[in-house]
């Protein structure tokens, strides 16, 4: 999974934002108002990657989190992400975000 | 009786019946995911009072296993039906496979690879849902559930 678009994310003490560049920047007409942990989230899927890799970047930055915990701060972030059109998923990736009979 | 107890209450929309589950607990532990797999078994509380069957229970390791048991009698003042979320997953045929989480845990699916929370699961009902299904994938709180459906 990846970003659909380039931002750049900006830390703005303590709480960060996202913004669109370059050419995305005439796409994306917004900004994303991001915590820690999205940002995060956000900076790993600049580049393609698998949600254990996210998972991973979270674990070894709250290392005392559980893994449950990591779900629960990554998941709905990425399903927002994808309600939102901003996230390009490929196809084995389709049972993360959709339902299906 | 389910005497004082929380029960995870399991519904399961399918085109031509609302089927709610209740059961007696013997093991606090078990998520019952089916009642007698195909059949269709009532639309009020009441028909299923003392009904006994076959369960289907969540084994915990992506499958189930079954046991014969009873429903209990619905009591009102006994059930608290709060952020309850439910999911319908299927695997290869018709509701192969059903998992429920409680109170916002978290739904293991096996081939996904990944736990998702169930509250995300359950924003995710109303965009997914489909009427014309024949058996149709249905998630909700327990609060929508109960004012639209429980007192049938």
């Amino acid at each position: 999974m990846k970003l659909r678009y380039k931002f750049t994310v900006m830390d703005m003490g303590g709480e960060f934002a996202a913004v669109p560049v370059g050419d995305d920047a005439a796409k994306f007409h917004g900004m994303l108002k991001l915590n820690e942990v999205s940002a995060i989230i956000l900076s790993k899927l600049k580049d393609e990657v698998k949600i254990m890799d996210i998972h991973n970047a979270l674990k070894e930055k709250y290392d005392e989190s559980t893994d449950e915990e990591i779900a629960e701060k990554l998941m709905p972030f990425l399903h927002y992400l994808f309600r939102s059109g901003l996230l390009m998923i490929k196809e084995d990736e389709r049972k993360l975000f959709i339902v299906r009979k | 009786m389910l005497d004082g107890f929380k029960s995870d209450v399991l519904y399961l929309y399918s085109k031509f019946n609302l089927e709610i589950f209740i059961m007696k607990i013997t093991n606090p532990e078990l998520k019952v995911v089916r009642f007698n797999a195909d059949d269709v078994i009532a639309t009020s509380i009441g028909a299923l009072t003392g009904k006994t069957g076959l369960f289907y229970v969540d084994n915990g390791n992506g499958g189930y296993d079954s046991f014969n048991g009873e429903f209990g009698e619905f009591n009102a003042s006994l059930y608290e039906i709060t952020g309850l979320y439910a999911w319908e997953y299927n695997v290869g045929g018709d509701r192969d496979r059903l998992i429920s989480a409680k109170n916002g845990g978290m739904v293991y699916m096996p081939d996904v690879g990944y736990p998702i929370p169930a509250s995300v699961l359950a924003q995710n009902a109303p965009q997914t849902y489909d009427a014309n299904l024949d058996s149709g994938v249905y998630y909700s709180n327990g609060v929508s559930y109960y004012e639209q459906y429980w007192n049938q």
